[in-house]
């Protein structure tokens, strides 16, 4: 590492200057050369029980981060037990272990100001460490023994209940919230692993065998990779590493697969009625793709133009031409393993609410046949490539892409990849794609407002689907 | 080498005592130069050369505490306006552009006018001033090149675009790859320079909807509007940074203008950069660039004074939303020498999962899901508030966690806090300052902060001194002095009963 920040500095160097001329205009600049970006190379290694290690030296600062990825999620939790991923990894953490008491736990971690963290979410869990460097000899033992043997002791698992139920009574309580959830159940289907949420029911039915059968089910060495940067050298680190989780014995389950989407159309009219808004939040959208479809580069610049930053034609028409927004964007989201949500976002008050559909709907239908520009074909484009550096400029990106790329069964060089088909991506690819991808009439439209107060009725677009969000007992 | 050091730091004072305050934080402080221009305005550079990249922030020292009533909003409408560039940038032909924009002004002049007459107002000369208003806006939009400020950033590479308004400040930044630095000159230095507030009247309808989207369809926007408003009588931290409705309506082109007049001279600019850049090479494109803004008077401060309170203020918000309490008693501002008493007290009771809140109205008594208590709401300029929060657990009352909260408060200041759960305070205000060294962007934030508000961007450092001359006597002699019934607002959200709900 060290060599790499040196010969970063080069391009640095000093330069006696004086004060120049302003420029008329920001097209008369002229820049230097761009910086080298240093890319470290993580040390990558496997112990005898599967389990994958990644090691990168960062001194600047003197701290430590470790970073474990977890084959692990509510993907694969029973559908009459939703709830039960979140709260075996809250548990495990409260809970302490076998050997180790949760609140004795918290109380070390405190005073060093070091925090061991565990969570699970939908596809991933993580487990975490970051502490001053001279405390890790503390906190990795934790880590692993939190890993390997969690207590699950009842009262935490009712703590961690609570929590849940609270989640479940507030979450009609922020609007973009309900339409983002709302839209995502109806994309993927409301009863499937990806569109399914937690009801009281779900989570009064989780008992305290299940977590453990959960963990015994998923937590073994095979399906973890471990990240690790900071202020140490790689062989030290390395041995603590081996010390702390060698003896872990192998579980011998398959690397689980995630479930498949279904791919049934889910366009249409979708409302819920919310009577104390005065603005109302509308999504329009449909499923999208993974990231490694061979038209997520074009979709990516489709996108750009459509829908991301302060120049797209969103921006532009919806919020500073028309003003019916204050927030107003597009973005296609894939993911590593199944298809993500394509999402365009508007805000905007009761009664311009059937307006704002049809201002983001003609932007969406306007790709496919008005000509592209080549500036705004060169900005979704650039802004992508030229900021790659940010891609590069903390040591745990670079490291976390690798590791992130290994367990979802992605190239090493996937990034490269990408740039190399972002900049390939023509006019012709971005009109394709829309015409292919942004059949509006199709998709599935979700407005959360107070509909008596509509411009329009949400009827004079089509057949509407009421939603209701009534929270069961 | 900022490792380095401290390492050199840790052999010599032991495991446990890790860095002692500032003086550990020699070596970065070392790294970071300040001038100051002609004009007044003051620049903080910091290299450092991780990745070919550098964030950039202004730090204005204006913010909504300089309105007045009826130009409520104004200070955050401007940091919109900032954005649509200058004769430079955002427009083609200023020479008539600037005539448009004047039609645009009367044309609005004249509806206002006929609008005030109320129902007194003729329907077709209303709709009449409507079409005309319209016509001026679009004659006026003939000028515009939409968002080419963005447009810049962008296509340069540009990451983290944005800005925001509070009662005390207005910021804004964004990072570039480190070779277009003077990209950020150009395009900064122009907007105060000479901003061209273009499509303003439209933006405003942009900031109204920004009011909808945070405050009035959100039950926290409202609770945090209502609390502010009950705790303060006379200072503006009563009032809301994007400002009431009616004034947003009323406001016009000249209203802002005078209002960028007044606040936006150097002397009252901080400009930060952090990143891999050359110093000597930012101090020329300062001069090139902010250089040309002239000098101007530094404005008076704040007149007005909150007065002591001497009564329990309670507002109770009755919504279609879960209940949550707040609790706000009034402080010194954040400068004050007691301040590192307050982020004491702070961290005793909220920092962790071993804080006294979680602990007691979380943990073992299960009445909350998240308590906490933090100084300085609204800001740290004028005197603010230490604000409890408590989000009662399903099937507990605001009342439960408000007799929870005092009870932990009266113990503050009955019993001495231990050595150790102030040790560790202490220990984690260290060990964040560590990590907020990481990032350019949020390092040159606090710098700008902290030069800000105080002058002198080593208070940043500075801050942790305070902290550690802390003693259990403070916390109590503090706690005794703030935490009375009388200095307090309590606002509450109160949940509609079901059948009140559509």
């Amino acid at each position: 590492m060290r060599k790499l920040l040196s010969s970063a500095l080069v391009f640095a160097s000093v330069v006696f200057a004086q004060p120049g001329k302003p420029v008329a205009s920001f097209k008369d600049l002229k820049f230097p050369a761009p910086g080298r970006i240093p890319v470290p190379e993580p040390v990558r290694f496997q112990l005898p029980n599967g389990m994958i290690l990644m090691l990168v030296e960062d001194h600047e600062l003197p701290t430590i981060n470790v970073n474990a990825m977890i084959r692990v999620g509510s993907l694969w939790e029973p559908a009459g037990k939703a709830g039960l991923a979140v709260i075996a990894g809250t548990v495990m953490r409260t809970g302490g272990s076998v050997t180790r008491n949760g609140d004795q736990l918290d109380r070390e971690l405190d005073r060093l100001a070091a925090s061991v963290e565990i969570g699970i979410g939908g596809d991933l869990g993580t487990a975490s460490i970051f502490c001053l460097k001279e405390d890790i000899d503390k906190a990795l033992p934790i880590l692993a023994d939190l890993l390997q043997h969690p207590a699950f002791p009842q009262d935490k698992i009712e703590l961690s209940k609570i929590e849940q139920r609270d989640n479940i009574a507030r979450r009609n309580d922020d609007p973009q919230g309900i339409a983002g959830r709302e839209f995502n159940r109806v994309l993927y289907g409301k009863d499937t692993p990806y569109g399914r949420v937690a009801e009281n029911a779900t989570i009064n039915a989780i008992t305290r065998d299940d977590l453990v059968a959960f963990h015994k089910q998923f937590f073994q060495p095979e399906s973890v990779i471990v990240a690790a940067w900071g202020d140490f050298k790689v062989a030290e680190m390395r041995a603590k590493l081996e010390q702390a989780f060698a003896s872990w014995p192998r579980g011998g389950r398959p690397w689980h697969k995630v479930p498949a989407v279904e791919s049934a159309n889910r366009g249409g009219l979708y409302l819920i009625d919310k009577s104390d808004v005065n603005q109302s939040s509308v999504m329009l959208g449909r499923l999208a793709s993974r990231s490694d479809d061979p038209d997520y580069c074009a979709l990516t610049v489709m996108n750009g133009i459509l829908g991301d930053g302060f120049a797209s034609r969103l921006f532009s028409q919806v919020r500073s031409e028309q003003a019916l927004a204050y927030a107003v964007w597009s973005n296609w989201s894939a993911e590593y393993e199944f298809p993500g949500v394509f999402t365009a976002f508007g805000g905007t008050k009761s009664e311009s609410t059937v307006k704002i559909i049809k201002a983001i709907r003609h932007e969406m239908d306007r790709l496919a046949t008005d000509p592209i520009g080549d500036e705004e074909l060169a900005r979704a484009k650039d802004s992508i490539l030229k900021g790659m550096a940010f891609e590069f400029d903390a040591i745990s990106k670079t490291l976390g892409r690798l590791a992130t790329y290994e367990f979802h069964g992605y190239p090493r060089d996937f990034l490269q990849r990408y740039q190399d088909g972002i900049r390939a991506v023509t006019k012709a690819d971005v009109v394709r794609v829309a015409k292919q991808y942004l059949k509006s009439d199709q998709f599935a439209v979700l407005v959360l407002g107070k509909e008596k107060d509509f411009d329009a009725p949400l009827s004079s677009l089509g057949k509407v689907t009421r939603i209701d969000i009534t929270i069961p007992k | 080498m900022l490792g380095r050091v401290l390492l050199l730091l840790y052999v010599l004072t032991g495991p446990i005592s890790v860095i002692r305050g500032a003086e550990s934080f020699q070596e970065i402080q070392s790294r970071i130069t300040t001038f100051t221009l002609k004009n007044g305005m003051t620049f903080i550079v910091m290299e450092r050369h991780q990745a070919p990249v550098a964030s950039f922030v202004v730090y204005a020292d204006v913010g909504s505490v300089q309105e007045v009533k009826g130009i409520t909003g104004i200070a955050h409408i401007f940091e919109h306006i900032a954005f649509k560039g200058s004769p430079a940038i955002g427009g083609k032909n200023y020479e008539e552009e600037r005539l448009a924009l004047d039609r645009v002004d009367q044309a609005f002049f004249a509806l206002r006018d006929e609008r005030h007459k109320g129902t007194k107002a003729d329907a077709a000369k209303l709709k009449e001033l409507e079409s005309a208003f319209q016509a001026a806006q679009e004659g006026a939009g003939k000028f515009v090149i939409k968002n080419e400020y963005g447009d810049a950033i962008e296509r340069t590479g540009g990451r983290d675009m944005n800005a925001g308004t509070a009662w005390d400040s207005t910021r804004y930044f964004f990072s570039l790859p480190s070779n277009s630095a003077e990209l950020w000159f150009f395009l900064e230095s122009e907007h105060y320079l000479h901003p061209v507030m273009r499509e303003f009247y439209k933006e405003k309808d942009v900031v109204m909807e920004e009011r909808r989207m945070r405050t009035e369809s959100q039950p926290t926007g409202k609770l945090l509007e209502e609390a502010l408003h009950a705790a303060y009588k006379a200072h503006p931290y009563g009032e809301p940074v994007v400002g009431h409705m009616s004034d947003l309506q009323e406001i016009t082109r000249p209203d802002a203008e005078s209002f960028f007049k007044k606040y936006y001279v150097p002397a009252n600019l901080t400009g930060v950069i952090v990143g891999d850049v050359d110093t000597a090479k930012i101090r020329a494109f300062a001069e090139t660039y902010f250089g040309r803004i002239p000098a101007g008077p530094k404005p008076e401060p704040v007149r007005t004074v909150e007065p002591p309170q001497d009564a329990e203020h309670r507002v109770t918000l009755r919504l279609q939303a879960e209940r949550l309490i707040l609790m706000a008693y009034h402080k010194p501002d954040g400068l004050h020498p007691d301040n590192g008493v307050y982020r004491a007290i702070s961290g005793v009771l909220s920092e962790g999962r071993s804080s006294r809140l979680y602990t007691t109205l979380v943990r073992d008594q299960k009445i909350a899901v998240q308590a906490f208590g933090f100084p300085d709401l609204p800001g740290k300029k004028y005197p603010g508030l230490f604000t409890f929060v408590a989000a009662p657990a399903p099937g507990h009352e605001n009342a439960e966690c408000e007799k929870a909260l005092e009870t932990e408060i009266e113990r503050l200041k009955n019993e001495p806090v231990s050595a150790d759960e102030l040790d560790g305070v202490k220990r984690r205000a260290r060990a964040g300052l560590i990590t907020g060294l990481a990032d350019n962007l949020s390092l040159a934030n606090s710098l700008a902060e902290w030069q800000g508000l105080t002058g002198d961007w080593r208070n940043l450092f500075r801050q942790l001194d305070q902290l550690e001359a802390v003693k259990p006597a403070d916390i109590q002699r503090v706690a005794k002095q703030i935490f009375t019934a009388t200095n307090r607002t309590i606002a509450t959200i109160e949940p509609l009963p079901a059948e009140e709900k559509k």
